[in-house]
């Protein structure tokens, strides 16, 4: 895969566009995994990705592999994501909005953490955690994520009120957030 | 702690992306307990990786993505300000890099040596007599409907890649019919519908030559050598270029051209008098008549301030604020419905007021337009007005400048740019949805050819209640048929879909320019109205003006 990366990389910074194009296929979802672990919505999400691209389409010629390409990728990213948070941060000052505040001060909070060891560890925990829920638990959580089923469609299917989807799923995730910081639990 | 109703609440707001009902609740129960913040947050979060890690990402969308973005920065085949007007005197950069003399000619010899192989290979398979090394001047690009290749007095259907020689005739037939040529040096020439061109033979002191017998002809010309301009005759004018973009149609009696970008030098053929065309400029040219040439046809007069019509006004967007992610609207109808900028490093406040964008990124509500589809869907007309500057007129998608929908192909409206493969050259347009189109709007309705520069330019979409539809440019009804009409009415219009500017909301058709002013109103203005609205300009208008 790295060896894949590299010969990506290399012909990128030699001007094939197609080259990069593939590249940044094969860094997506990681770079988008590490965005969602600190940004808040998941247009924010989408708006960095892109500006990502755009950022080492022009700056890939500086990349001295130093080290693993992702890791710059996701510094570009991380430098981008923690601007947009400043300036919304600013935004939620003068207009106050509680809930994008709450969300803002905790992804920049979390960015200025600096270690991305724990960033790929995070998402290595989530999916662990998932593994120890019951199987009905995790086949919920995949119609909701993977299929994108509606809560009323979920409703539907289970036979149950919309109510109770949206307290199983609340649940679930608190489940595996407290798994993630390390107090494992089963639902 | 008890959880409570916060459950819901929650899931209404990840269900809904923070646009739920219950916002207000959740905001309430959030700011009054640092464990219910920790909670919604840690809740957002793991919701938030879910999705990353288990939703499946369709790579076809995610490439479209990324070449969007990098089609979006490439700068035009032939830099803009290599072939605008040098008025600061300054040498013109080279659009390519000048090899010295030696290996100029090393390369020449490898070209003309891969030209060779590729002319023979190709003249192999074809049906063609084999073609001399110095035949081949050009090739067939794309055909789109009825063309053909004529060749002394026989008669094929072009494909692409088939090489073109001296005397050849290329024919596109009615319609939407169209053919590409393009040159060995990227030079490309556009044929619409019920267009004929013959190559003329180029191996003399001068440089590439086509007569354009009838038709319409849109060239993107790459710098030509010194000397050597591209020449393109018609039985009425004599139009000789170094590397530009323009158009070219031939009708009637007479041939009009219209200049998207640099210099053209157009000639009348009997009184030989001729004119310099810049950027924006436009000739007609008659068969017994001196060349005329004006900044436009029906110039309007600039902008000189007034007032502005505010009858129907739903949505008004200055770009006066000069920081921050935020445009007001200004209208005063109902709620404000602000636009929110998604990457500000992507944008530029301009320092004389106007936002330019620079980078792709999407500037939208974070709420369904529900004041502009309600008030739209009752009076069954709509008008969007634009005061922008592009930065560069081959924008792709087509890119977006104004729209009212939530992907591609689901619209209520859309202003948008039309890139150069069309038949009319680079356009603005406006795609509508009424009960009797499709979710995409289409047809859409274009501007005449030739409205589209870097300028500062105000550009209006109207449809009326009648069906009816113009375009206006720079005050002028610039639609590009007159019987421009769209059946129905907007009863159909999804309530659901946000307003968004510079991007499609998949983040795929961005628009890369100035914003100095967007309008929106829930009725058809009359064209006097648009004038007036050209007049008044906006305040960056006049200051340009000046």
């Amino acid at each position: 895969m790295d060896e894949a990366i590299t010969h990506l990389v290399e012909r990128a910074r030699q001007g094939d566009r197609e080259a990069f194009i593939q590249l940044m296929l094969a860094c997506e979802r990681e770079l988008r995994v590490f965005l969602s672990a600190h940004a808040p919505s998941v247009d924010l999400i989408d708006e960095i990705t892109q500006a990502t691209y755009v950022a080492c389409y022009e700056n890939i010629a500086k990349y001295a592999f130093r080290g693993p390409f992702l890791a710059w990728l996701k510094g570009i990213a991380r430098n981008l994501l923690l601007k947009e948070l400043r300036q919304s941060r600013r935004l939620v000052a003068m207009a106050p909005d509680v809930l994008e505040g709450a969300l803002v001060r905790a992804g920049m909070a979390s960015l200025a953490e600096e270690r991305p060891a724990e960033d790929e560890e995070r998402a290595a925990a989530l999916l662990r955690c998932m593994e120890r829920l019951r199987d009905k638990a995790r086949t919920l959580l995949r119609k909701r994520y993977a299929e994108r089923r509606s809560v009323k469609e979920l409703a539907g299917c289970y036979g149950k009120s919309e109510s109770w989807v949206k307290v199983t799923l609340y649940r679930i995730r608190d489940t595996l957030r407290v798994c993630m910081s390390g107090v494992g639990s089963t639902v | 702690m008890n959880d409570s109703g916060l459950e819901l609440l929650v899931e209404d707001f990840l269900e809904h992306a923070g646009g739920g009902a219950a916002g207000a609740e959740l905001a309430e129960r959030v700011s009054a307990s640092e464990e219910a913040r920790d909670r919604f947050v840690g809740q957002v979060r793991v919701s938030l990786m879910l999705d990353e890690l288990l939703s499946e990402r369709d790579p076809a969308e995610s490439r479209r993505r990324i070449e969007a973005a990098l089609f979006a920065m490439k700068p035009s085949p032939v830099p803009i300000e290599d072939l605008l007007d040098r008025k600061a005197g300054g040498r013109p950069r080279a659009a390519v890099p000048v090899l010295p003399r030696p290996y100029a000619f090393g390369w020449w010899i490898t070209g003309a040596a891969a030209a060779i192989l590729v002319a023979l290979a190709v003249s192999f398979k074809s049906q063609w007599p084999r073609i001399e090394l110095a035949d081949a001047v050009a090739s067939v690009q794309r055909v789109e409907g009825e063309v053909h290749l004529l060749r002394a007095d026989r008669r094929v259907p072009a494909r692409p890649g088939q090489t073109v020689r001296p005397g050849d005739r290329l024919v596109a037939g009615a319609g939407q019919s169209l053919a590409v040529l393009a040159y060995f040096d990227a030079t490309r020439l556009e044929l619409g519908g019920q267009t004929t061109m013959r190559i003329e033979d180029d191996t003399d002191k001068e440089g590439k030559c086509v007569f354009v017998e009838q038709g319409r002809v849109a060239a993107a010309v790459t710098p030509q050598p010194p000397r050597r301009a591209m020449r393109l005759g018609t039985p009425h004018a004599d139009v000789r270029v170094l590397g530009t973009r323009f158009t070219l149609e031939v009708g009637g009696d007479a041939t009009r051209v219209a200049v998207q970008a640099g210099r053209v030098q157009v000639g009348n053929r009997l009184t030989q008098e001729s004119v310099t065309l810049k950027e924006g400029f436009r000739a007609i040219v008659g068969a017994r008549t001196v060349v005329v040439a004006a900044p436009a046809l029906n110039e309007p007069p600039p902008p000189t301030g007034g007032p502005r019509v505010t009858a129907g006004l739903v949505a008004l967007y200055t770009f006066r604020e000069g920081q921050g992610p935020l445009i007001r609207d200004l209208s005063g109808a109902g709620e404000p419905l602000d636009l929110r900028i998604g990457v500000q490093s992507a944008v530029q406040w301009l320092a004389h007021g106007g936002l330019a964008v620079r980078r792709p990124t999407l500037i939208a509500s974070a709420q369904p337009a529900r004041k502009i589809i309600e008030a739209c869907r009752a009076s069954g007309e709509v008008t969007i007005e634009a005061w922008v500057r592009p930065q560069y007129i081959e924008q792709s998608g087509p890119a977006r400048i104004v729209t009212l929908s939530a992907s591609p192909g689901r619209r209520d409206f859309t202003l948008e740019l039309e890139r150069l493969d069309t038949p009319w050259g680079p356009s603005y347009g406006a795609r509508l949805r009424t009960t009797q189109t499709s979710e995409n709007g289409d047809p859409w309705t274009p501007s005449r050819g030739s409205c589209v520069t870097t300028t500062l330019t105000h550009v209006v979409f109207t449809r009326a209640a009648s069906g009816r539809q113009y375009v206006y440019v720079d005050g002028a009804d610039q639609t590009a048929r007159p019987d421009m009409f769209k059946r129905g009415d907007f009863s159909n219009w999804d309530a659901r879909f946000r307003l968004a500017l510079a991007n499609e909301l998949t983040l795929d058709r961005p628009w890369l320019g100035e914003y100095h002013l967007v309008a929106i109103y829930c009725r058809a203005l009359g064209a006097e109205d648009v004038r007036a609205n050209y007049q008044a300009g906006c305040s960056d208008a006049r200051q340009a003006a000046r």
